[in-house]
């Protein structure tokens, strides 16, 4: 587990008052005028919070780790709707509402994100590990247990922690995304070399290649397909004929 | 055994005459050589699970654009560029840029 350490209660302190700025500005945006008590508001955790964790920023010297459970995400549609938990909670199984709140969330990772990394911290100190936490948004060192995260990861603020234990993966699996280069050639011409040197602009080569013949697919120099040349959206293109 | 004197080998050190530094090709003399040249008519970056997934029929679409010029290779360099056109039933490269 990896968390963002701090040196003094000064160093906390300071990063608290970073987070309460920001925190209140994002509320600006995002809270409803309907909700006048703010139930949010950002403290210094000691201790792993409770609930499912999400996603990740870099904040700081390091990643942190931002756990949004599914009661915080209630919180915040809640203090978005100004409406209670009952209706938010309702109201969140909508595709909609349940990214707007995603977008919040985002939104307050950025803003955190932008505001801490102007900070360096300058020195780093393994004895204390606590956490901060905003409102229900809790950074420590968690995993990510939720798709979520997929929709999050879109976002330049978040990053997904790798874990040090890897399963397998057969080795094609592993390759299926490389991208190679492909080559696509009419096949070779024979010239005499009086007429090629004599080529100027202008001039018309004509090749053995009849129009409709199959045109040659090289992979790593090698030749491994022929198709036909077309055109699809303005682009020359081939259809695999073999 | 006969006895015989071993001396150091003398050996003349050669000097080229005035040679031209670029030799004058005389072209008549190669004027019927045939090579091969290849008309490059573009590439794609595609993945490997692309590349497998190809069968008959299967659209790759080239990073060459109809109106730009394909490339003319001789020896895997290129010598020349034209836009392709259609020579009779031939496909044919009208020359847009070669080095005279």
């Amino acid at each position: 587990m990896k968390l963002i350490r701090f040196v003094s209660q000064s160093e906390l302190s300071f990063l608290q008052e970073i987070c309460a700025d920001v925190y209140d500005k994002w509320l600006s945006r995002w809270r409803s005028p309907r909700n006048i008590n703010v139930p949010l508001r950002p403290s210094i955790i000691y201790k792993e919070p409770d609930g499912q964790s999400w996603l990740s920023c870099t904040i700081g010297r390091g990643n942190a780790f931002v756990s949004v459970s599914e009661s915080s995400l209630i919180s915040l549609a809640a203090l978005i709707l100004g409406v209670d938990e009952v209706i938010a909670e309702r109201e969140l199984q909508k595709d909609i509402l349940h990214s707007l709140i995603i977008d919040a969330c985002k939104e307050l990772l950025n803003d955190l994100s932008n505001a801490l990394l102007e900070n360096t911290f300058k020195v780093f100190s393994r004895k204390e590990e606590p956490l901060f936490k905003i409102g229900t948004i809790n950074c420590g060192g968690y995993q990510f247990k939720n798709n979520i995260i997929d929709v999050l990861l879109d976002s330049n603020v978040v990053s997904r922690k790798f874990e040090q234990k890897h399963d397998l993966v057969a080795r094609n699996q592993s390759l299926k995304n490389e991208l190679i280069d492909i080559e696509a050639f009419l096949p070779p011409s024979k010239i005499s070399l009086h007429e090629l040197l004599g080529i100027k602009k202008g001039n018309m080569l004509v090749t053995d290649t009849k129009i409709d013949s199959d045109v040659d697919i090289f992979v790593n120099g090698k030749k491994n397909r022929v198709g036909n040349l077309g055109k699809t959206d303005g682009f020359l293109a081939l259809k695999v004929s073999k | 055994m006969n006895d015989v004197v071993v001396t150091d080998l003398m050996i003349d050190e050669l000097k080229p005459l005035n040679e031209p530094k670029s030799p004058v090709w005389k072209t008549d003399v190669i004027k019927d050589v045939e090579v091969d040249i290849d008309i490059r008519l573009g590439g794609a970056s595609v993945t490997i699970n692309e590349l497998f997934s190809w069968k008959k029929g299967s659209v790759v679409t080239l990073d060459n654009q109809l109106n730009q010029p394909v490339d003319v290779l001789l020896n895997q360099k290129v010598v020349g560029k034209g836009m392709l056109v259609a020579c009779g039933d031939y496909y044919g490269v009208e020359i847009t840029d070669v080095i005279e």
